[in-house]
């Protein structure tokens, strides 16, 4: 396995404070609680997967929370690699050369898939369940 | 006997009731058509209370008042049933007879009812009028004896008390024992056995005096193992009563425990809670699982690809592309390196240091530089990016497989959780009724009246073992006896009286035995054709259930199947075949015992259809082919009792009559009788008619033809 630079490690990743806030009961690293997702950083990244279905990028409109950098992004190296493979989908091979940049785009389209995956969670008994069952019409989400 | 026709007045809402029973011997059926709630039952009871009283009738309808319930406190109302019926007395002479048993009763607050004393009468009517007759309750009883009014008057339900086995096992045998010993006069026989011995005895003992000291020893003796025999003749009928009262009280613990039992064993219930706990903390822990798997799928590279996978795979291909056109990756660099070094072009042309042709390569190798970062980066991408797909692709299972994998796993683990959750509700909630304490007590009292009744039998046995010893000994006895007698000088005509009576007891004791084994044998082969007959059996057809049914040596009813087993009466025999087989036992017994009585039954056809209902009224109504045997059934049947039986009425029924209450109308009945209390009123009209009194709802559809008029009696 090639060994991927992590070139993101000083990029902040930020979050709509709105949305920061509801995630806040989706998340926990404790197992008995039962949450979707043990750490943000892992909503954040399926937010982003959710917003790239749609089809559409959001740029912050209120106000944004750092909610922790890219050195996060090393736990899980494939995700840099897709980071970078969706934003040379996005535009020029030199999107590459500004981490900046390329963080921006997954966090637009982060901004687009959050408040879908949040309203799928919210109210749910089971919220992985609900979304486990949601994320099988992936088409129903292209276009929303 | 036979009977003619009942007069019931103010007998609950029988107000003024006639009932004319048919005594046609090819028409030998009497049918009483009413609903439920029509009369029925009451009017069967009315015939109990004028034949037997208050005694008559059953202890549930004791202690309720006569008069209908609608009769105001304080009115005193005169109650009166009166039935008139022919009977043979015992020397074979017909005469007919007029009953009348009356009542006056004041109804009081509540259910209280001041209950006069009662009026019996019997009348003989002869050319003359009307003859007293004295004593009228022996009369009748010994016409119609009260221990065989469950043969004479049934409903369907109390039919079955012959072979039912919620009545302890002894109850049943003695019911079944003592109605063949009744019907077939064989008591009487004993009777008159027991009055021979005692005469013999007398005979026997003035004979050894006579003889002398020695004979007169020897007959001491023999009365004293006589006594004995007779005293542990009494000490077992003794136990034997203590054991059948054992035997009930058994009857009623096991019922309750068994009641108790029902709702399920305590310690059964406890480890099953306890098993349903496990399976709950299993399920919860599948489920949890699926859960956490279903969060590791969620974050998983799988789910990235699968859902983006469009745009990746758009990158891969651009990146494939500039591959392809050598774009990436960023080797140029080291190869102009490398020729300058050698200094010669890849075209092989000399690149010798300060030439203007060097100086372009050079050119070329510093414009690489700058963008080779660039480059490098998109190479690395290139790399990892395809090694990625690569293993995503090499996955045995995609995201889409996973995902319903898991689901299909949590729905199971919920549903099982579920199921469980509900059997545990259910039983700890079943633990919660019990009644432990009472179910702990009971089974101590069984336990110690097993143990009672185990040390009964046991002195039971004993005391027929040492009769047994006694009689073999009392057998010696009278052995030396008779030899001792013949030493000695007896007066001939004592001796002769003597022997006299002990053959005819010998004949007595013999007879009684060969006449008790020839009829409960010749009821027993009767009651099996007739049973067969009704439920439409042959023992020969191995697809059939029944191969017959007997009367065994300790009096039970019993059904066979095949393999020589035997088939429970309360569970393996549906209703109409319990029916069947008790209204068999009856009319065998009845038939065997030539028995001159009216039979009468309440609903006889509830549970019954089909062709065992047609043929159990073929069977029962079917005129005697005797003769000497005047036979006569009342039946009182409900419409739907009637439905496909309606040809076989028309032909067996002498007369029909119908009840209808008041309290129908208008849900049922169709015309008001205007009446200003609840009453139940009698009309002529057959199973297939129907008039103002008692037409109904639906009739037309059942075929019943109206009769625009009261066909009042």
């Amino acid at each position: 396995m090639v060994d991927v630079v992590n070139r993101y490690a000083s990029q902040d990743l930020f979050i709509d404070q709105e949305i920061h806030e509801r995630l806040g009961s989706f998340v926990s690293r404790a197992e008995r609680d039962n949450k979707p997702f043990s750490r943000q950083v892992d909503a954040w990244w399926v937010a982003m997967c959710i917003g790239v279905r749609m089809g559409r990028r959001t740029s912050a409109i209120g106000k944004v929370v750092k909610f922790m950098d890219g050195a996060i992004l090393s736990t899980d190296p494939w995700r840099i690699t897709q980071l970078e493979l969706l934003a040379l989908s996005q535009g020029s091979e030199a999107v590459l050369d500004s981490p900046s940049a390329v963080i921006r785009i997954a966090t637009e389209y982060a901004n687009t898939g959050f408040p879908w995956l949040l309203d799928q969670m919210l109210g749910q008994a089971e919220p992985a369940l609900a979304l486990m069952i949601k994320l099988s019409a992936f088409d129903e989400l292209e276009g929303l | 006997m036979r009977l003619l026709r009942a007069k019931i007045e103010n007998f609950k809402l029988l107000e003024n009731v006639a009932i004319i029973f048919s005594t046609s011997q090819q028409q030998p059926l009497t049918v009483i058509r009413a609903e439920n709630g029509s009369g029925k039952t009451s009017l069967l009871y009315a015939l109990l209370w004028a034949f037997y009283g208050m005694a008559g009738l059953p202890e549930e309808a004791k202690e309720l008042r006569l008069t209908s319930s609608a009769t105001p406190s304080g009115r005193p109302v005169l109650i009166s049933v009166m039935i008139e019926f022919d009977h043979l007395d015992d020397s074979g002479e017909a005469a007919r007879y007029r009953l009348i048993r009356s009542v006056t009763e004041i109804p009081g607050d509540a259910d209280k009812v001041d209950r006069q004393q009662e009026r019996l009468r019997l009348l003989r009517i002869v050319k003359a009028g009307e003859e007293e007759v004295h004593s009228a309750d022996s009369v009748i009883g010994k016409m119609i004896p009260p221990r065989l009014r469950d043969i004479f008057f049934t409903n369907g339900d109390d039919v079955q008390r012959f072979i039912s086995g919620r009545v302890s096992t002894q109850q049943r045998q003695s019911q079944v024992h003592l109605t063949i010993k009744a019907l077939l006069g064989l008591e009487t026989l004993r009777i008159g056995m027991d009055d021979i011995d005692s005469v013999y005895r007398r005979l026997r003992s003035e004979a050894a005096k006579a003889g002398g000291a020695d004979t007169s020893s020897l007959e001491e003796e023999l009365k004293q193992t006589d006594e004995e025999i007779t005293k542990l003749a009494s000490q077992a009928e003794k136990l034997t009563v203590a054991l059948n009262a054992m035997s009930e009280q058994k009857a009623k613990w096991d019922k309750e425990l068994n009641a108790l039992k029902g709702i399920g064993d305590l310690e059964e219930l406890n480890a099953q809670i306890e098993r349903l706990g496990k399976d709950q903390e299993r399920y919860e822990s599948a489920r949890s699982r699926s859960l956490q798997r279903m969060r590791l799928l969620i974050k998983d590279e799988a789910f990235s690809w699968s859902v983006m996978e469009w745009q990746l795979k758009a990158s891969l291909a651009r990146l494939s592309e500039l591959s392809d056109r050598r774009i990436i990756p960023g080797t140029s660099i080291e190869v102009l390196n490398d020729r300058l070094d050698l200094e010669e072009c890849i075209c092989e042309e000399p690149l010798p240091r300060g030439s203007e042709r060097r100086a372009i390569v050079e050119a070329l190798r510093d414009q690489q530089s700058a963008i080779s970062e660039s480059r490098q980066r998109l190479t690395s991408l290139f790399h990892t990016s395809k090694q990625a797909k690569a293993v995503d692709e090499a996955r045995e299972s995609t995201f889409d497989d996973q995902r319903t994998d898991l689901l299909v796993e949590f729905t199971q683990a919920r549903d099982a959780l579920a199921e469980v959750g509900r059997l545990l509700s259910i039983a700890i909630e079943k633990r919660g009724l019990i009644d432990d304490t009472r179910v702990r007590e009971l089974t101590e009292r069984l336990s110690a009246l097993d143990a009672k009744v185990a040390n009964t039998n046991t002195k039971l046995g004993e005391a027929k073992a040492k009769r047994e010893i006694l009689a073999e000994k009392r057998e010696g006895q009278l052995f030396n006896l008779r030899n001792a007698e013949k030493a000695v000088k007896i007066s001939g005509g004592l001796a002769m009286r003597r022997d006299v009576a002990q053959d005819l007891l010998d004949l007595v004791k013999g007879t009684l035995q060969v006449l008790e084994g020839d009829y409960v044998q010749r009821v027993s082969t009767r009651m099996n054709d007739l049973f067969m007959e009704v439920v439409g059996s042959h023992p020969d057809f191995e697809a059939g259930v029944f191969t017959g049914v007997h009367i065994d040596e300790s009096y039970n009813i019993v059904v066979d199947t095949h393999g020589g087993r035997r088939l429970d009466t309360d569970f393996e025999l549906n209703g109409a075949s319990q029916r069947a087989l008790t209204l068999a036992f009856i009319w065998a017994l009845m038939e065997v015992s030539a028995t001159m009585a009216p039979r009468i039954i309440d609903t006889p056809l509830g549970m019954v259809a089909g062709g065992v209902k047609s043929r159990m009224v073929d069977v029962i109504t079917r005129p005697s082919a005797s003769d000497a045997l005047d036979f006569q059934v009342v039946l009182f049947l409900t419409r739907s009792e009637i439905r496909d039986v309606e040809e076989l009425l028309d032909a067996r029924a002498g007369l029909v009559s119908t009840l209808s209450c008041s309290k129908d109308y208008p849900t049922d009945l169709k015309f008001s009788w205007e009446t200003d209390h609840p009453l139940v009123r009698p009309c002529t009209c057959n199973h297939r008619q129907s008039c103002r009194i008692c037409a109904r709802q639906y009739d037309e559809r059942h075929g019943i033809t109206f009769r625009d008029e009261e066909a009042f009696v």
